[in-house]
């Protein structure tokens, strides 16, 4: 193992740098593991600055499912878009490239529900929307030493410390393209 | 390179650190009191304000549900925010888990629930308030009780709200699940409303703008507080982007900061 990305194992050598590679993938946070299941779809934009040196812009789209454990509310929509900005490090094994970087963004939230229970005179419908900050430090296994390869990726929240991890914690798996 | 992984490892483990409320221990008292209406023996944390020995002032009271996680906080909250308005402080008890929350915190029996909320709702009314007043100085009144709860203890406060109003003249609800039994507290508070209505009361509804399928049953009971309510004043305040675990510290400062300011 060496840090640093390609610089003297011999084995790193075989894996070509490439300036700029994009990484499409499809994740879900990991509280839908236990309930309150939702879908992503992210791309992942890498520029290789310097061989130590990366840059990474993150652009997110999560879709929630309905909450069937509140049966009289019928959710209408619910998504988040997130755009990161961030920078990080990569260094090599036999296999495979790791990556860690920081980053940082904005989330935009919309969410539509309407209550709907025949005990209640009232039919109201809930809307929301709300920008907020985001930022935290992201794990990417990039599997593979073709222009295609495997993309798996672990991001983990820093704005309401373990709480924020418990709920936000994500992954992501995709392929990955080397552009130039 | 291996300085910007440090320092991400670094970020990652102060961002997961507990905090530590430092509390005048010489302010808090603890004693167990064995209930006969729930056959239970709860543990109370009893934190008084600064100044309470010098004087013979009588202060307002603060009921905190899930003690062993809040009590600290509310109490350091307290604390600022009074100093901060130069306000009279409260006492503040928080109540230990002596059945389960389960139990405890829900009005009926429904999913997960057992049902165990009157009965709770008459400990505190009939054994804890009544210890309070004997062993401290705490105001008598109605509208000097506070009780404030998250997620089930939210549920609870909403329940003593709608359905024992007599008890407390204060409510602090973050992130009530009144979602719990086919929205039971809505259903309650509309059978209820002709008394209710006619209490003066402080009702505070916080939670975090991503718990989303909580919003809407606390936006409807929000919009009866605004509209049936006229000696009520009530708040419904969401903190943006955050959960219902993330939300908490955020509400319980915006919830303390409502009542000391309209108290």
């Amino acid at each position: 193992m060496n840090f640093g990305y390609a610089q003297t194992n011999p084995q790193d050598d075989r894996i070509p740098l490439s300036r700029l590679t994009i990484e499409p993938a499809i994740g879900t946070r990991l509280l839908s593991l236990i309930g309150d299941r939702d879908i992503r779809v992210a791309n992942l934009l890498q520029f290789n600055y310097t061989k130590k040196l990366s840059f990474i812009a993150h652009t997110g789209f999560s879709s929630d499912f309905s909450r069937n454990w509140v049966p009289d509310v019928k959710q209408n929509y619910s998504f988040t878009l997130t755009q990161k900005f961030g920078l990080g490090t990569s260094f090599n094994t036999r296999r495979a490239t790791n990556a860690f970087f920081i980053l940082g963004g904005l989330s935009y939230q919309s969410y539509s529900g309407t209550l709907n229970n025949s005990r209640l005179p009232e039919n109201t419908t809930t809307k929301i929307n709300s920008i907020y900050p985001d930022y935290g430090v992201m794990y990417n296994l990039k599997s593979g030493r073709k222009k295609y390869y495997l993309s798996s990726r672990l991001y983990l929240p820093l704005t309401d410390g373990l709480y924020g991890i418990i709920e936000n914690a994500n992954v992501e798996f995709g392929i990955g393209f080397r552009l130039k | 390179m291996k300085i910007l992984l440090s320092l991400s490892v670094i970020i990652l483990l102060f961002s997961c650190k507990k905090e530590t409320i430092q509390v005048d221990s010489l302010l808090v008292k603890t004693f167990s009191i064995n209930s006969v209406e729930k056959g239970k023996t709860y543990k109370i944390w009893v934190k008084l304000p600064e100044g309470y020995d010098a004087g013979n002032n009588h202060y307002p009271t603060m009921y905190v549900l899930d003690a062993e996680s809040n009590q600290e906080y509310v109490a350091k909250i307290c604390g600022e925010v009074s100093k901060k308005l130069n306000s009279q402080n409260v006492i503040v008890v928080g109540i230990h888990y002596g059945d389960n929350r389960n139990v405890d915190y829900t009005p009926t029996s429904a999913g997960m629930g057992k049902g165990g909320g009157l009965q709770f709702l008459n400990f505190i009314s009939k054994e804890l308030i009544p210890r309070i007043q004997q062993d401290f100085r705490a105001d008598t009144s109605r509208s000097k009780r506070i009780i404030i709860g998250h997620s089930f203890g939210g549920l609870f406060g909403a329940y003593a709200f709608v359905e024992h109003n007599e008890v407390f003249g204060n409510y602090l609800l973050l992130s009530p699940s009144l979602f719990y039994d086919n929205s039971i507290i809505l259903q309650y508070e509309q059978q209820n409303r002709s008394k209710l209505k006619v209490q003066s009361q402080l009702v505070f509804i916080g939670l975090g703008s991503i718990e989303t399928a909580l919003l809407p049953a606390n936006q409807l009971l929000n919009q009866r507080l605004t509209e049936y309510y006229s000696h009520t004043r009530s708040a419904y305040q969401l903190v943006q982007g955050k959960g219902h675990l993330s939300s908490k510290k955020q509400s319980i400062e915006n919830a303390i900061n409502f009542y000391f300011q309209h108290r």
